[in-house]
């Protein structure tokens, strides 16, 4: 043959390999196409959000409420205490249900009964959001007279509950089953093993599961429209209306008034931040299902955080 | 297959000098997963204070077997079982006995090591004891300290009790935690499911001599795939092929001159 | 599923110690053939011995081999244990068999004896024959059939001692001659006890018991 080394190992191969690889770099050309083709769109999103949010950003944001809106002095108070009220009642009321009902699903779902449970979750899961928020409509602010925080809380609460209880019972059946057996041989009751063994192997699970709800509620809007509602000052009680930043970012966003635009983008900027540091503290601490690739990363920025909130204790621990 | 009838209930050979109990006896018992049988009416027993290997192919029931006498099979979806299984006389399938209690009288050691993951060592071995009840602090430490050591593991991670967790020992280690929880809760019959199936042949060697300690004080029966650990650790041994148990007898016997030619043929591997 | 490796060297050990048996039943032949007309065989016995021991050799390193390597079981490992065992008393046969075709050149043999040599010839051979048919298939009454014959030669070792003692009393000129004559019919009553040896080796094999022939 040729004297010279032939380098390439495959330049001689059957053209079957070759092909093979052509498509290969086909393939990744299309998908590294696409992705770049989605993220253009979402980077374009944020880049507006936090371009738009910063530069409206005051200080008076958090120390005001609304106000008219020829009033270049308005804040956005009023909105995140409504944010944060109503995200309160609807997890006190949200994540027990939820994870019970996960727990319920996962040790006790063998009935009938239980079939017909997991079918009703299911689609409450994919249930439009706007038909919740005119269900709760009807069922507490009409009864109890008047739009209030608590009828938020609830209808919230009535899309955190399905969310929750599938994540819940989708992590303790990913708890291998050798440990309860082990819990069963050693002489533990069901009941026993579930609560002692296998649930707190899912706890991580549970409760990454339980953050990302809460992201998502903080989210949302429809259902707020009519049983928050909306009002300009800071809500005295759960029974009183209030502003939430969604409701407000449609409010002020569509209004024709200037000041009210720049407070609707620090909204929608305050309200990415807050969406995108949960998930963010959700991967840290609890990674995903993938968290293989990431370790390295994870372990030095929880290092980082758990450091810096012992330092601030006073150094207990280690 | 030919028809020979076989005693398989086993016997102490020296009655008279012997003081030979019967730990576990088992009559008629059958076991099935829905409508598909896989052990059919096995009648034989156990003596106390010696270890039985089960050996036979792959499928034939032996797993099944002893997950039936710590009522482990049950909890398997459309699983049941037919005839009766005593310790110590009392009949543990009878319908007003608790499963929960049969079980607490029975270790159950598996064949991948399974300790908690999210509990430190010594929370591993108190497991069954902490869950049950007991919280004596200075008791459960002489607990830790006494199985440990039984187990050969005390020196190595004395000092580590409750800072590593289960899982941060080797598979070897693993293993013998595994028995430590499984003996603190003093059991009197201990079973082993393929005990060293996926361990190394050093740590596999150690377990074992362990099993060959245990025997002291528990009933040990172990489920083996590999015939020279049954030859070379057990008393007694019995062979079970699809689903039924063909031959029980002295280890010696069975391995040097069996009655049955099925027996034979497995033992000398003339089929796997 | 079979272990088709291992099977096959357990039927070389078997078919060495059928070869070996032969190579006895060889070495007797020659043995009474050298006292009943004084031809020079010693040469023919002594490269059988030296195969025999070349052999029994190559059987011992067979034994050992699979001993080491496979672990065998049950009625394979009693098949090595009576190997290697047989190996001896295959060996003191073929070694007696050569001392009396050594000798047999200074054998002084009357006529008298000639039929009774040849009696006791068939019988041995007939041992041999029992032996080499028990290798190849059960036989449980081999003890029983070893122990009949092996009387019968008894007696011809009984027979032969008091005719020899009378013929040295009558004849003391051959006493050195009859005397040989003493020790050879004494390697072949011994023969014979090597024989029913290898027949209690080969029920030990086939039932796991070990009883001896009386």
């Amino acid at each position: 043959m040729s004297e010279v080394e032939d380098v390439n190992p495959f330049k001689n191969v059957a053209p079957n390999l070759r092909r093979r690889f052509f498509k290969d770099k086909i393939m990744f050309g299309v998908t590294g196409f696409s992705l770049i083709l989605i993220l253009l769109p979402i980077l374009g999103i944020l880049f507006q959000v936090f371009y738009n949010g910063i530069i409206g950003f005051t200080f008076e944001v958090f120390t005001e409420a609304g106000g008219s809106p020829l009033n270049p002095h308005t804040g956005l108070q009023h909105a995140m205490m409504g944010t944060f009220y109503v995200s309160l009642i609807a997890s006190f009321i949200g994540i027990p249900l939820g994870i019970l009902v996960g727990i319920y699903l996962e040790y006790y779902g063998k009935g009938f009964f239980a079939d017909i449970l997991r079918v009703g979750i299911d689609s409450m899961v994919a249930i439009p959001t706007i038909i919740t928020g005119i269900v709760v409509f009807t069922l507490v602010v009409l009864s109890m007279g008047s739009f209030s925080i608590l009828a938020g809380g609830i209808a919230l609460a009535f899309i955190m509950i399905p969310i929750i209880a599938k994540t819940t019972e989708e992590m303790l059946r990913l708890v291998p089953s050798i440990y309860d057996e082990a819990g069963y041989a050693l002489g533990l009751s069901e009941s026993k093993t579930a609560t002692s063994i296998v649930i707190p192997l899912a706890s991580k699970g549970i409760a990454s599961g339980v953050l990302l709800a809460f992201a998502r509620i903080v989210g949302e809007t429809a259902p707020l429209l009519f049983t928050a509602f909306f009002s300009q000052s800071v809500p005295e009680n759960i029974l009183d209306v209030s502003a939430t930043l969604t409701v407000l970012i449609y409010q002020y966003g569509i209004s024709p008034f200037e000041a009210w635009n720049r407070l609707a983008w620090v909204a929608a900027f305050l309200l990415m931040l807050l969406n995108l540091s949960v998930i963010f503290i959700t991967r840290i601490f609890f990674g995903t299902k993938h968290s293989h690739t990431e370790p390295s990363i994870r372990k030095r920025l929880k290092q980082l955080i758990l450091k810096s909130t012992q330092e601030e204790k006073g150094g207990k621990g280690e | 297959m030919s028809e020979i009838k076989i005693d398989t209930r086993v016997f102490s050979e020296n009655k008279q000098s012997e003081k030979s109990v019967v730990k576990v006896r088992v009559e008629d018992f059958s076991a099935h997963y829905g409508a598909k049988t896989v052990l059919h009416n096995i009648t034989t027993e156990f003596i106390e204070n010696e270890i039985t290997a089960i050996i036979g192919p792959s499928g034939c029931g032996k797993s099944t077997f002893i997950r039936s006498i710590n009522r482990l099979h049950e909890l398997t979806r459309g699983a049941g079982v037919t005839g009766k299984i005593y310790i110590d006389g009392h009949d543990i399938y009878h319908p007003d006995a608790n499963p929960v209690l049969v079980r607490r009288k029975i270790g159950m050691v598996f064949q991948k090591p399974n300790p908690f993951p999210n509990m430190s060592i010594y929370d591993n071995v108190i497991a069954g004891l902490k869950l049950q009840g007991v919280s004596d602090r200075e008791k459960l430490d002489e607990i830790v300290e006494t199985t440990l050591s039984k187990v050969g593991l005390y020196d190595e991670v004395s000092d580590d009790l409750h800072r590593k967790k289960g899982t941060d020992l080797s598979g070897g280690q693993q293993q013998r935690l595994c028995i430590a929880r499984a003996i603190a809760v003093k059991p009197e019959v201990v079973l082993m499911d393929e005990p060293t199936a996926s361990l190394d042949p050093s740590s596999t060697l150690i377990i074992e001599d362990l099993m060959k300690d245990l025997s002291q004080e528990y009933t040990v029966i172990a489920v083996t795939h590999n015939m020279q650990q049954g030859a070379r650790v057990s008393h007694k041994t019995m062979f079970f092929y699809n689903g039924k148990l063909i031959e029980a007898g002295p280890t010696r016997k069975i391995f040097e001159n069996p009655e049955n030619p099925l027996t034979e043929q497995y033992i000398t591997g003339r089929f796997g | 599923m079979v272990r088709r490796e291992f099977v096959r060297k357990l039927e070389e050990i078997r078919s060495i110690l059928l070869e070996l048996l032969g190579n006895v039943e060889e070495m007797v032949n020659q043995l009474f053939a050298s006292i009943e007309s004084p031809n020079n065989l010693v040469e023919d016995s002594s490269k059988l011995d030296t195969k025999v021991r070349s052999r029994t050799k190559d059987l011992l390193d067979l034994c050992t081999e699979v001993v080491t390597l496979q672990q065998p079981m049950a009625t394979d490992i009693r098949l090595i244990i009576s190997s290697i065992r047989i190996i001896t008393d295959i060996e003191r046969s073929v070694r007696d068999s050569l001392h009396i075709v050594e000798i047999a050149p200074s054998l002084k043999t009357l006529s008298k004896y000639v039929k009774l040599f040849e009696d006791t010839k068939v019988v041995l051979l007939s041992m041999i024959d029992v032996l080499k048919e028990s290798l190849k298939s059960n036989n449980s009454s081999i003890l029983l059939e070893l122990s009949e014959k092996d009387e019968i030669i008894d007696k011809f070792y009984d027979t032969m001692n008091n005719s020899i003692r009378e013929d040295i009393k009558e004849n003391p000129d051959n006493a050195l001659e009859l005397v040989d004559l003493m020790m050879a019919v004494r390697r072949i009553e011994r023969i014979a006890d090597h024989l029913c040896n290898i027949a209690e080796k080969i029920y030990y094999l086939q039932t796991a018991e070990i009883r001896r022939i009386a």
